[in-house]
């Protein structure tokens, strides 16, 4: 009988799987330093709780519970973690700051995106931009500072700006612009922003779009030929946060980039995107969604961030290899105290393997010995 | 993909010869680059690298960031969906993707096509049901021999459908060659790739004045 698994799952191995704990674990660590504190939730909600809109056009796993009521494989943490602060957690006060860490489910198949995959994140309830945009963002730059990714280059960007500059446009054309903007489909948008009126306010700024990216400076320079008062706002917050976040940061360097749309639609503010050299996919996303929360009925201004736990290990972020540990031959009749000797060792913290023949693959071991002579090691070093 | 420098994957065959004359009027020397040797992989002038793969295979490369860039058809990122970059339109390699058979029905339900994903989409949207046969190449043949009652394919000059006693019955899209990224590099190595785009786009502008002119 051939045995498979589905397509899309990834089994860690041992090795890899202790890499990857240990790799999230220092993430929560960090994220704890901050005062975020961890939860879980259900692998899977009920459909019904998941707001409707374009959020939704992702392809999930999706079941019937026994009454018949439609489930879903928590495609992602947010909406989780929004129910949580509006059901469970509705009498705490806000700001609250939840971090969490586990699998996420995708049934839609492509290059970079598997069917399980795992996310480390935070969410910052009830902190309004900017001060919880920039929090946020330095809080992922420390958190990725510490899985020794100095590489990073962080793509922020800000929804407001191009709701600003497509404010007095006609709904279908402002839609059709964004909806290449998601796809990336840049031809797709020159080809329509072509087509603006004359008349249109920034149709200039809006043409030229997907060349917007650059340097603090290149935003500064930016607002002067700005005329819609939203979209200068919204630059406007970009240059506040970028300049406290990368103070906070030691400098990790921000590419801002306003063509920058982020799926799902939930978005509603700042958003960023964070890419290493030699990875091929985002490693971590996140940004502002300030309306969410009013589905669950617990309005509150929100941001948050998730990091691709497996993207950060394509992205050589784990170091260390596990300890290996020793292993203790025993003789005939050297049982009990080969046990006894091993509990010995494993409370002062090592790593030990008992065993009466000979081991099969050494080289899984730091060391082979023998009880008489770990015996002896143990007395000469007391 | 490479740390330093652009790799760009470029389909062999048909488009090659026009693709790497885009790239040479863009200061990109290209001299020995050619698709009838054996070798898919050269090193250009200018920290640029280019590997040769079959055209549908380009958005994967590129998806999957073995290539930085690439050439690809609108018909194969249509058909691929890869979540990739689509920076600029080449204007070469121009036809149409098309649903042909012979002038006159009844067809049956059967559509032959090398794009399976764009057919069943496109049917779908007219509300039609029908049964797609994938083929990988001589797609005009499937209705002479009753395999299938019409195609779905790309069509440039119209001279293949002719001579198969053909007719195009509805046009899908309009075709051409993109210059795609791969999400990562367009924003790890932003610089790099704005500079190539900027020079391609200076090439393409100055192509479709001359056409304009003539």
């Amino acid at each position: 009988m051939l045995i498979e698994k589905p397509w899309g799952t990834h089994d860690f191995l041992p090795g890899e799987a202790a890499q990857k704990k240990q790799m999230e674990d220092t993430l929560l660590d960090v994220f704890a330093r901050w005062g975020y504190q961890l939860v879980e939730t259900p692998s899977f909600e009920l459909d019904a709780s998941i707001p409707e809109g374009p959020q939704r056009g992702e392809r999930r796993f999706q079941f019937f519970d026994d009454r018949g009521r439609l489930l879903v494989l928590r495609p992602e943490w947010t909406f989780s973690i929004a129910r949580l602060a509006a059901t469970s957690l509705r009498e705490k006060p806000l700001p609250l700051r939840l971090c969490y860490n586990g699998p996420v489910f995708n049934a839609e198949q492509g290059a970079g995106r598997d069917a399980v995959f795992h996310q480390v994140g935070v969410e910052l309830l009830g902190s309004a931009a900017p001060e919880g945009d920039a929090e946020v963002l330095a809080l992922a730059s420390d958190a990725l500072r510490a899985v020794h990714l100095e590489t990073v280059r962080l793509v922020v960007g800000h929804t407001r700006f191009l709701d600003g500059l497509t404010a007095d446009l006609e709904e279908p054309q402002a839609q059709a612009l964004r909806e290449a903007l998601v796809r990336r489909d840049l031809v797709g948008y020159q080809a329509v922003a072509a087509t603006l009126p004359a008349s249109a306010a920034d149709r200039n700024l809006l043409q030229r779009l997907p060349t917007l990216r650059g340097d603090a400076t290149f935003l500064q320079q930016l607002q002067d030929s700005v005329q819609g008062r939203a979209a200068r706002h919204a630059l406007q917050e970009l240059l506040e946060v970028a300049t406290s976040a990368h103070a906070a940061t030691q400098g990790f360097p921000f590419l801002f980039d306003l063509s920058l749309l982020r799926h799902p639609a939930y978005y509603t503010g700042l958003i960023f995107e964070g890419y290493v050299p030699g990875v091929a996919f985002p490693i971590v996303g996140g940004g502002r969604y300030d309306k969410l929360l009013d589905h669950y009925g617990r309005p509150a201004a929100a941001t948050g961030f998730a990091i691709g736990v497996e993207r950060l290990m394509d992205a050589g972020a784990v170091r260390e290899a596990p300890a290996k540990p020793i292993y203790l031959w025993y003789g005939i009749g050297e049982e009990r105290e080969a046990w006894r000797l091993a509990e010995r060792l494993r409370q002062r913290g090592q790593r030990v393997v008992c065993g009466k023949e000979p081991p099969a693959a050494p080289e899984c071991y730091t060391a082979v010995r023998r009880m008489a002579e770990m015996l002896q090691q143990e007395r000469t070093q007391h | 993909m490479a740390e330093n420098g652009l790799t760009i994957a470029l389909p062999k065959g048909r488009l090659l010869a026009e693709g790497l004359s885009l790239l040479a009027q863009a200061g990109y020397e290209t001299g020995d680059v050619d698709d009838t040797s054996r070798k898919l992989l050269f090193h250009l002038s200018g920290d640029l690298r280019v590997l040769l793969a079959k055209p549908l295979d380009i958005p994967t490369y590129v998806a999957y960031g073995a290539a930085d860039l690439g050439f690809a058809g609108k018909d194969v990122l249509m058909e691929q969906q890869e979540a990739l970059y689509e920076l600029l339109d080449l204007g070469i390699g121009a036809c149409r993707l098309c649903v042909a058979g012979p002038e006159r029905g009844p067809y049956n339900s059967r559509v032959a096509t090398k794009y399976p994903n764009i057919a069943t989409g496109y049917f779908r949207e007219h509300g039609e049901q029908v049964e797609i046969i994938h083929l990988n190449g001589s797609v005009e043949l499937a209705p002479l021999v009753g395999l299938a009652g019409r195609i779905l394919d790309v069509v440039s000059t119209g001279q293949t459908l002719r001579e198969n006693h053909l007719v195009v019955l509805a046009e899908v899209a309009q075709v051409t060659t993109r210059l795609i990224a791969n999400v990562s590099s367009y924003r790890v190595k932003a610089e790099a790739v704005d500079r190539l785009m900027e020079r391609l786009e200076n090439v393409v502008e100055e192509r479709t004045k001359g056409v304009k002119t003539l």
